[in-house]
């Protein structure tokens, strides 16, 4: 139905700014201001639908985004930044540091990047 | 520009072209005195339809993503399917309300029971899950249920609006639908999070109070809250959070008001750190600083730390980690988990400013701790 409207209201504005530039060129002033605020009326409804329409799908969608872990040594200075991993948590023990050999690895942070940003 | 021939047809104002224009042009104008409301009803219904469509399509994919979990983690023996339906539609019915004494008890056992049978519930359709796992389910069903809770009351306004031609149902419908649809994606996402165990914006309290009482020893006071002593600023602190890394909240109020009952007349101040909706225009991960029990929920567990405090007459601070909504259940974000280092900071300056050394402090991390161990 508002499409319907906004249709009909497209082709009275189309037909009236033809008629209004044909009555300005010819002389007609009032004439030509008539039509032209009829233009005017037409378009302005149909813009409207169509924000308003537009506006009924804005409906703001999260920003995808990745989910990281930073994996640290306790006791050197190794940090290594990685995709998430299911059954991973932040202190959990992640096994022997390939830096320092020592078994002190640890999942220091997990946090969600936007994907955009990267 | 128009050619000679189209503006010979259309003719000028007078004309039959004109004349149609004319009448069309009035017609409608009468139409929408008339049925303008009509057509704008017709437009917000078309409106809300569509939205529909797309909450029904949220709450399936948590819907099939909590049954591909339950499937892939707790290898249950019968079909999950009609269980989780049943799940999905369970409901709570508050306590009466017209004498209030003794309210928060009611409501603190009532929640107790509803908690309990979720557990037992959850547990039986995924048999193999371990505790941690069982918990992430816990929550996962939870958003599930949510989600369609959420759907079934919109579509219920939304048939009762279209039944009884109310304009102002629908308008109200129509008006709070892009707040509605921003939480249903968010709690998709939470869904997502709580089906790996990733952590969350809420989760800012535990991961503050977890860094606290690393490779401190640690016990289990109350349901399901962890405890562990550590020195800060010359003060002994008692940090405690909810058990992780399962999705959980455990009972803060009973932990604390356990704690302050032990420590009689020793400690000294209780500081609360919690996640708090921010208002638009603030950034998240912003800290600010507060008087009072800092924790969300029906109010039971906030009850319990302000009868014990004001009992003892200890002051009770809260530092909040300001985030919206959605970020609460959704992954934690990276400018959220920087939070906690500069929320350690902000709790030794409250402690050296409010408490004298050798003090006892508690420092509560509150929110879910999904992903976050201790």
């Amino acid at each position: 139905m508002p499409m319907l409207i906004s249709l009909v209201l497209v082709i009275i504005g189309v037909t009236t700014l033809q008629q209004g530039v044909d009555k300005f060129g010819s002389g007609n002033t009032q004439e030509a201001l008539l039509y032209l605020s009829v233009t005017v009326f037409a378009f302005g409804f149909v813009m409207f639908s169509i924000t308003r329409a537009r506006r009924g799908y804005a409906i703001p969608f999260m920003t995808p985004s990745k989910v990281m872990s930073v994996v640290r040594c306790a006791q050197c200075s190794f940090k290594q930044i990685k995709n998430f991993a299911a059954g991973e948590y932040v202190f959990k023990i992640a096994g022997t540091c390939t830096q320092c050999g020592k078994p002190s690895l640890f999942i220091n942070e997990i946090y969600a990047e936007d994907i955009k940003k990267r | 520009m128009a050619s000679a021939s189209t503006l010979q047809l259309l003719g000028d104002i007078g004309g039959p072209i004109g004349q149609i224009i004319q009448i069309a042009m009035t017609m409608f104008f009468v139409l929408f005195i008339f049925f303008g409301q009509k057509i704008q009803m017709r437009m917000y219904l078309l409106e809300i339809d569509r939205g529909l469509r797309r909450l029904d399509f949220i709450r399936g994919q948590a819907k099939d993503l909590s049954l591909k979990t339950i499937k892939e983690i707790g290898k249950p023996t019968i079909d999950p399917g009609p269980h989780l339906n049943v799940l999905l539609e369970q409901f709570f019915i508050s306590p009466v309300d017209m004498d209030p004494a003794g309210i928060v008890g009611k409501f603190d056992h009532l929640l107790d029971v509803r908690e309990n049978k979720f557990k037992d519930d959850v547990r039986k359709i995924a048999p193999g899950a371990n505790d941690p796992q069982s918990r992430n389910l816990e929550n996962l069903v939870e958003a599930s249920w949510a989600l369609n809770t959420i759907y079934r009351i919109i579509r219920h306004f939304y048939l009762l609006g279209r039944k009884t031609s109310s304009f102002f149902i629908i308008i109200q419908l129509q008006s709070l639908l892009p707040l509605i649809m921003q939480e249903a994606e968010a709690y998709l996402g939470a869904a997502r999070a709580f089906a790996e165990g990733q952590p969350i914006g809420d989760g800012i309290g535990p991961l503050v109070a977890s860094k606290l009482m690393k490779d401190k020893e640690q016990r289990k006071v109350e349901k399901d809250v962890i405890v562990a002593e550590t020195l800060l600023e010359d003060r002994r602190v008692i940090a405690l959070k909810a058990e992780g890394p399962g999705g959980n909240v455990g009972k803060p109020g009973d932990a604390i008001r356990s704690i302050l009952q032990e420590n009689a007349g020793k400690v000294s101040m209780v500081v609360m750190v919690d996640a708090a909706v921010k208002f638009e225009g603030e950034n998240s991960g912003e800290i600010s600083e507060g008087i009072g029990a800092a924790i969300g929920g029906i109010g039971t567990e906030r009850y319990k730390i302000e009868e014990e405090a004001t009992k003892q007459k200890i002051p009770v601070y809260a530092l909040i980690v300001k985030e919206s909504i959605q970020e609460a259940i959704t992954p934690m974000k990276k400018e959220i988990m920087e939070a906690a280092e500069k929320v350690i900071e902000r709790i030794k300056t409250l402690i050296l400013e409010r408490s004298k050394p050798g003090d006892t402090v508690i420092v509560a991390g509150i929110g879910n701790t999904i992903g976050i161990g201790q």
